[in-house]
């Protein structure tokens, strides 16, 4: 009788051994918060600050999650460039684990506040946002940009 | 018997180990955080303004416009759009408006905070048709309602945008000044003369 | 990871085709089990033959181990996972009813298939019954509904309500079987009557 019972035992050992090594390899969440969690976390945290806080804060590094070609075009003083796309390499989340405060700042608020939703899920803390642009930005850099020949003008009651 | 009894046992010994396992909730259709990312950076998930002014020009009966603002500051809404405050969205009634697979979900709020919050959660949670309207209400006002002129040096596409917004704000804003529109030839008023049109080229 | 096939992708046609080859194995296993044999089933009650009930809770303590694991190795959703709805008054007067035509014929509605699939003509009689009870009922659905409808709790697990975990629901129905297969086995030694498999 003790041999119909090995195999089956040896066939249940492989089976869990198997599911044991298959869910090594998957693709697992790093989630620290479930979406309810994190829905909690939103209602309490405040974390948008105003230019003047963010710089005012002590050892607080900028974080700028533009794509790398805007942030040559128009750099921001002081910021760190982490675009968004690889805000989740290796090197990056080293640097977010890091205990400074890191204000993120974007053109778009919308990524910025994608952002920082992303980074709190995974349990990095210390992370603000500000929506507000770069101060005493020179206004004249824009004007060149636009050609000044004629134009084409549709206003006007003739 | 011999058999049976050792059956029995490894059978139990299954039973304890299941009973000692910690409570897992997985949640397959939750997104891990490179799937989120992507989401984030696909410009699919995303409408602007005009993309929303033009889905309800259309008259897109699939389409949800749900404003996340908090109940108390919900106040001149999008048309046809119902206020789930971000603190209910995981209420009872609420639940199944995020979570459904016939609707168009489009999140807005007064500015893109509290909208991409809202977007981000359900997203993680793997529930779809879900978009965010980029700007929210203040790029709505600034943009439909009120369409800056755009300046003389602009390329030709900003004066078509602009001509387009113009004909949103009517669609938007022209229920309420029609009648006016309406009313004054009707009554003609006795006894005075009409002006002559100042300007333009008559 | 999730379930290895996810619901949204996969169309009704091939979930048809999946549905066939398990029903396929269902009424193979059955069939091997002995269960299109009405002695057999109706041992059952009489307590010379316990198979129904060695089977039973075999398939479903394999069933019940092989979720709990699978859900800890985060290889299914169990949240995602069809829990029957349950409506009480149906459940009891259903119950009843199956359970009356269960010793009075012979079968289950199940093995009656499989009984009628290897050419037993009281199982085809019984199957021609329960088709003219559907149909019965089908027929005057409006009268029962209110009947049918009545005290309906949704898709409810025993171990939400007992307010236990799954694990140790698990454990609880573990330890109910085995003890059941060995009273099965005593009951069988006890009630036995003569060997009856060259008969069939």
């Amino acid at each position: 009788m003790k041999y119909k019972i090995r195999p089956l035992g040896i066939i249940m050992v492989s089976i869990f051994g198997f599911l044991v090594i298959l869910t090594f390899y998957t693709d697992k969440s790093q989630f620290e918060l479930t979406g309810k969690e994190m829905h909690a976390k939103v209602l309490a945290a405040n974390y948008k600050l105003s230019n003047e806080d963010a710089l005012g804060m002590n050892g607080a590094k900028l974080v700028d999650i533009r794509d790398s070609k805007s942030f040559r075009l128009v750099p921001r003083e002081g910021a760190i460039n982490v675009p968004l796309a690889s805000i989740l390499s290796d090197e990056n989340k080293a640097f977010f684990q890091t205990d400074a405060p890191k204000v993120l700042i974007s053109d778009d608020a919308v990524q910025s506040h994608e952002a920082w939703m992303l980074l709190t899920q995974l349990g990095y803390e210390n992370l603000y946002v500000t929506e507000e642009k770069q101060p005493e930005k020179p206004k004249e850099d824009d004007k060149p940009k636009t050609p000044i020949g004629p134009r084409k003008v549709i206003s006007g009651g003739h | 018997m011999n058999a049976r009894v050792i059956l029995s046992i490894i059978v139990l010994g299954f039973g304890l180990t299941a009973a000692m396992l910690p409570d897992r909730k997985n949640d397959s259709i939750a997104l891990n955080e490179r799937e989120l990312l992507q989401e984030m950076l696909l410009a699919n998930n995303y409408l602007s303004v005009d993309e929303v002014a033009e889905l309800l020009i259309q008259g897109d009966p699939s389409v949800q416009l749900i404003d996340v603002r908090p109940a108390s500051e919900f106040k001149d809404p999008l048309p046809r759009a119902m206020n789930i405050p971000i603190d209910s969205i995981f209420s009872e009634n609420y639940a199944f408006v995020f979570d459904q697979s016939a609707m168009k979900n489009v999140i807005y709020g007064m500015d893109d905070q509290l909208a991409t919050q809202v977007w981000m959660i359900t997203k993680q949670l793997g529930y779809k048709n879900n978009y965010l309207m980029k700007g929210g209400l203040n790029a709505w006002k600034s943009n439909i309602l009120d369409p800056q002129y755009p300046s003389q040096t602009a390329p030709q596409e900003e004066f078509d945008l602009y001509a387009k917004r113009m004909a949103s704000r009517q669609f938007f804003t022209g229920a309420k000044a029609l009648p006016k529109v309406n009313i004054k030839p009707m009554m003609p008023v006795q006894g005075r003369k009409k002006k002559r049109v100042a300007g333009g080229c008559s | 990871m999730g379930p290895i096939v996810p619901i949204f992708e996969i169309s009704t046609e091939l979930n048809f085709l999946i549905a066939f080859i398990i029903g396929i194995g269902f009424g193979f296993a059955l069939e091997q089990a002995g269960f299109s044999s009405s002695r057999k089933l109706a041992g059952m009650f009489y307590g010379y033959d316990t198979t129904v009930l060695k089977v039973f809770f075999t398939a479903a303590i394999v069933a019940m181990i092989g979720l709990v694991f699978f859900n800890y190795f985060e290889l299914i959703d169990m949240s995602i996972i069809y829990v029957n709805e349950y409506f009480v008054n149906s459940a009891i007067i259903g119950g009843v009813i199956m359970g009356v035509g269960f010793i009075v014929g012979g079968f289950c509605p199940g093995t009656s298939v499989c009984a009628a699939a290897i050419g037993k003509i009281d199982a085809m009689a019984y199957l021609g019954g329960s088709l003219i009870g559907i149909f019965a009922f089908g027929e005057t659905y409006p009268l029962w509904k209110d009947i049918y409808m009545k005290n309906y709790l949704g898709g409810v697990k025993l171990s939400t309500t007992l307010g236990i975990s799954d694990g140790l629901m698990v454990f609880g129905v573990i330890a109910m079987a085995v003890m059941m297969f060995w009273i099965g086995e005593w009951a069988e030694k006890k009630f036995r009557r003569p060997d009856i498999t060259n008969e069939l």
